[in-house]
């Protein structure tokens, strides 16, 4: 341990190191001539003969060192801190570059986290890699869908014997209702007994399920999770044998499961599957999901082979059910991505996102090859001096690894921000539905890929650039040195900042118009107070066996129809409620729809025959909403001219909208909107072509409010009336007084529950707090998307910045000359100016192009704005490429022309 | 030979600590001034010995009052310098035998 202390401290302090041999040496060198003068000699002779008895100094130092075996550490180190140097010395390039890269290297770890998490997840439970799912697609429908039955569960348990301990779940909604008498949605786990020695937990307090428990008429039993104990039953001890309420039925509580345990999915309440197979006519049997332990011996392979021969043997015996449906056994954890199969998908993506990097590094490598040209001189100098070729790449990627390690320190940190905030935004958005496996966090694997990264930025960055500057012949560069020249940019190089400042050009307006939303740029909008509101969404759950089904038959919706009348009805009785109006969303406002509208001509009645659907027709890009007969009033916005939807235009056949200001300036031309019609042109939404929807006629207007609650931006938007029978489920927005939203959420609950037991408000809570979740992903994605322009800003910055200081510092004698055969300052800047920015002029063009391209590929119409945003981004290319050729123009006016001519 | 010169220092050292000039003014005096160290081999040996862990280093000071390095046998040094004699011995006997053998034939 001391001797590698030593080494350590050798190689990190080598100076100290150096110093103490130092010491050693003179008092060596002083005994020594003490002693010669004892012996008698002159003090002259004394200090001669020791010398020569010493040897030379500096090479017996350097033996000491190859002693240590230090000298290629002591080289590397040399190069960190050569590099750390330059890295100082070009402080700007330095942030830059740093910062571009952090980018870079987030994007890739932020992805690899969770493409690592949901392609490749390890199930923490005993063994978690030998639960596989077993699932059957239906490859006739072409969807793929996944049909899983009842009856398949009973075929496989007879026949697959390479599984054990076949087992099924299905999930159901209820209220759950404990002794706390808080009413609270969950997400209930039907699941086989086996089930619970598929995962192989024991309880923590009192059994799991037996298979006494699935026959129908033992009694209802519930197994809870370790957290729902805690908080619902003040983790009492005596928990077993207490009674819980799921929707209509009581429960007695058999069981808790440890802490973490969330098997299958993420869930809190388990209760026995009891559906019997014989209930069910062939293929009429509810769907569920099978899943089951590998027997030992066996593998995944085996295991899907057998399943295969099941599947081909059911196809030929009943080819009316089975005849298309293709087994498929995975991995338990695989199974929750939408499309297993298309897992190479996700390898894909990470394989485009690490290109990012690629991109950022080669954008910041010309950049560095533009300072390392500058200094090949200094190259060429080492290597006459006898320094490899190997050795020099050696230094300059040394020099780019400080900066990438750099890099990758600030690109993991801000990788974990974003994981936690996307952790926090899938709790949101999934909730129950997250499987419980699911944390995206950084992994040792993540850690090592962004090594990896961090090595391949430094090869693009440092060596790509120093095969470059040291393939040129040594020779050559070194006589160019000696006449005053440095390397030329050729041909090559003018393309290289045109193409720079085209891709700057096409690609910012992107980010800059994600930013110009957040800014405010656009049209100020009539916000809309959502305190005091709390946002409901309505579920009925149904008993049978079809549960988990969302309604779709007609005595379902007629049963609902009348159920959701009486909690609106009941809801408003309560004395603290003032206002319950129904939504789209349960943010309660956000475009339910657009598409481009066509006017009405002449404002006359006869719509019907108004233009012909082929006929040059001005199409007017919309958006719209659906909102609540009472929403304005509900909500305190007021109708500015016409009138508010009454209960008449929820009619069938009836068209009434509501327009909001910029409508009115921006479609119909401002003016007075009631009375004019609109309407979809024909062939839009059905696809047949023939007959155009009905006209819909403006009967009020309303300021321009946020497209969705929250939201900052107006765009055109007219406002149709919801149908509340229409929609399933049902988003209420209930305001209150004298409460707040946050206290009156389980009073909701209640009054849902009077109704009918199986009546289930989903979530419930304040609208504020929606209204904010809702905007999360889209912040989380503004976030990255300003990241990446914001690098690319800066590196097409620096990099025109730098190319064109180089360009320009290429001509400097030339500029000598034209000064000395008498040219005037001016003419001589603005020659110089004039084709540097030639380049840029052409990159800008092509850019602003390639700007509208790209928009009009991501499906965005160019309008004034847009073309605002991308001409001031040519304008501010085309400013920093000016300031960047300007000085060192105006340094090479400083040029005697004399030095100038001397070098010819 | 690199060896012997280990070998020497060592020997040296079990005798009690000492510094770089110490060690070569002892070898002279126990060789009768038959050898002379080159410095150039003294202190390359002596980061050599310390890197294999048979001696120690610790600065001092000298009676003179001067900063020094004082080297110092471990007790691998210690273990290393028996084994490191019993092999010298062994080959000096290997080689006076060849050497005898030779002078007897001539």
């Amino acid at each position: 341990v001391k001797r590698w202390l030593r080494r350590l401290r050798a190689v990190f302090r080598r100076g100290a190191v150096d110093r103490e041999l130092d010491q050693e040496m003179a008092l060596h060198l002083e005994l020594e001539i003490q002693k010669n003068l004892r012996a008698g000699m002159t003090p002259y002779e004394a200090r001669r003969q020791a010398h020569i008895a010493f040897g030379g100094v500096e090479r017996f130092k350097q033996q000491t060192r190859e002693a240590r075996m230090l000298d290629w550490v002591g080289g590397l180190s040399l190069d960190m801190k050569l590099g750390a140097r330059m890295l100082l010395k070009h402080p700007a390039l330095t942030a830059v570059g740093a910062v571009a890269i952090a980018v870079g290297i987030m994007i890739g770890a932020v992805s690899f986290s969770v493409i690592e998490t949901v392609t490749d997840p390890a199930l923490p439970l005993e063994q978690g890699d030998r639960i596989v799912t077993v699932q059957n697609l239906d490859a006739a429908e072409g969807s793929q869908a996944r049909q899983t039955h009842l009856h398949d569960l009973e075929a496989w348990r007879a026949q697959l014997d390479a599984l054990e301990e076949l087992s099924a779940y299905r999930t159901v909604n209820r209220n759950l209702v404990a002794p706390d008498g808080r009413i609270e949605p969950v997400r209930v786990a039907e699941m086989s007994a086996s089930g619970f020695r598929v995962a192989g937990v024991p309880a923590l307090m009192g059994r799991y399920f037996t298979e006494e428990d699935e026959l129908p008429t033992a009694p209802a039993v519930v197994v809870i999770a370790h957290e729902l104990w805690r908080t619902r039953f003040a983790g009492a001890p005596d928990v077993i044998g207490r009674r819980v309420r799921l929707g209509p039925t009581e429960h007695t509580v058999v069981g808790v499961m440890p802490k973490g345990f969330g098997f299958p999915v993420n869930n809190r309440v388990w209760t026995p599957l009891r559906l019997d197979p014989l209930g069910f006519g062939p293929g009429g049997a509810p769907d569920i999901d099978v899943f089951a332990r590998l027997a030992p011996g066996s593998t995944l392979g085996g295991a899907q082979a057998q399943a295969s021969a099941i599947a081909a043997r059911l196809a030929a015996d009943e080819p009316e059910t089975h005849g298309s449906i293709r087994t498929q056994v995975l991995p338990f954890a695989r199974a929750f991505l939408d499309t297993p199969q298309l897992v190479w998908v996700f390898y894909l993506v990470q394989v485009v996102l690490s290109l990012i990097l690629v991109a950022i590094g080669l954008n910041f490598a010309i950049l560095v090859y533009a300072r390392t040209a500058t200094r090949s001189g200094e190259i060429a100098v080492r290597t006459a001096l006898g320094a490899s070729r190997a050795r020099v790449v050696a230094q300059l990627f040394t020099e780019a690894l400080v900066l990438s390690s750099l890099s990758a320190v600030i690109g993991l940190a801000a990788a974990r921000y974003v994981l936690s905030r996307i952790n926090g935004f899938v709790a949101i958005l999934g909730g129950e539905q997250v499987p419980f496996w699911w944390r995206f966090d950084l992994t040792g694997r993540t850690v090592l890929y962004v090594a990896g990264l961090a090595v391949l930025a430094a090869v693009i960055v440092g060596v790509l650039p120093a095969l470059k500057a040291t393939s040129s012949r040594v020779q050559a560069t070194l006589q160019r040195m000696s006449s005053g020249r440095g390397l030329e940019l050729g041909r090559r190089w003018t393309t290289l900042i045109a193409l720079q400042v085209t891709v700057a050009v096409a690609v910012l307006p992107i980010p800059l118009s994600v930013f110009a939303g957040n800014l405010g740029f656009q049209r100020p909008v009539t916000e809309i107070s959502t305190t005091d509101f709390l946002t409901a969404t309505l579920y009925l759950d149904r008993l049978d066996a079809l549960d988990g089904r969302a309604g779709s038959d007609e005595d379902f919706g007629a049963r609902f129809e009348a159920l959701r009348a009486e909690v609106v009805r009941r809801l408003q009785a309560e004395p603290e409620v003032t206002a319950v109006v129904p939504t789209s969303v349960s943010h309660a406002l956000a475009p339910s729809g657009g598409g481009r509208v066509e006017l009405e001509r002449g404002g006359s009645g006869d719509g019907l025959g108004g233009p012909a659907p082929d006929a040059e027709v001005d199409l007017h890009a919309t958006q719209t909403s659906l909102v609540d007969v009472g929403f304005f009033r509900a909500f305190g916005i007021p109708v500015l001219s016409g009138r508010e939807f009454r209960a008449a235009d929820t009619v069938p056949g009836a068209n009434a909208v509501i327009v909001n200001r910029t409508f009115v300036e921006e479609v119909l031309g401002g003016g007075d909107p009631i009375g004019r019609r609109f309407r979809f042109p024909a062939g839009v939404g059905d696809g047949s072509g023939a007959e155009p929807p009905p006209w819909l006629e403006v009967v009020g207007l309303v300021a321009d409010l946020p497209s969705t609650m929250g939201g900052k931006a107006a765009s055109r938007m007219f406002y149709r009336p919801l149908v509340p029978g229409d929609v399933y489920p049902l988003h209420l927005a209930v305001r209150v007084q004298g409460t707040t939203p946050a206290e009156f959420t389980n009073r909701v609950r209640a009054v849902a529950m009077s109704v009918d037991p199986v009546l289930r408000f989903g979530t419930v809570a304040p609208l504020d707090d929606a209204v904010a979740r809702a905007g999360e992903g889209e912040r989380i994605l503004k976030l990255v998307v300003v990241a990446l322009g914001f690098s690319a800003l800066l590196l097409s910055g620096a990099g025109i910045s730098a190319l064109m200081s180089f360009t320009v510092t290429q001509r400097r004698r030339e500029i000598g000359i034209r000064l000395a055969l008498g040219a005037a300052r001016y003419q001589v800047i603005f020659n110089v100016l004039r084709r540097a920015l030639r380049q840029v002029g052409v990159g800008l063009a092509l850019g602003v192009l390639g700007s509208a391209l790209l928009m009009k590929l991501l499906g965005q119409s160019m309008d004034a704005k847009d073309w605002m945003l991308v001409a001031m981004n040519a304008a501010l290319m085309a400013a920093i490429g000016t300031v960047a050729a300007i000085d060192p123009a105006r340094r090479g006016l400083e040029v005697e022309p004399t030095e100038a001519l001397k070098g010819e | 030979v690199r060896g012997t010169l280990d070998l020497l220092i060592l020997k040296a050292l079990s005798l009690a600590p000492m510094h770089g000039w110490g060690i070569a003014q002892r070898l002279e005096q126990l060789s009768k001034d038959a050898l002379r160290i080159g410095q150039g081999s003294l202190y390359p040996a002596l980061q050599r010995l310390e890197e294999k862990g048979w001696i120690d280093s610790e600065w001092r000071t000298t009676d003179q009052n001067r900063p020094a390095k004082y080297y110092e046998l471990t007790a691998a040094g210690r273990r290393a310098l028996g084994a490191e004699a019993a092999s010298w011995r062994e080959y000096v006997n290997v080689v006076e035998g060849i050497l005898g053998t030779t002078g007897e034939a001539t």
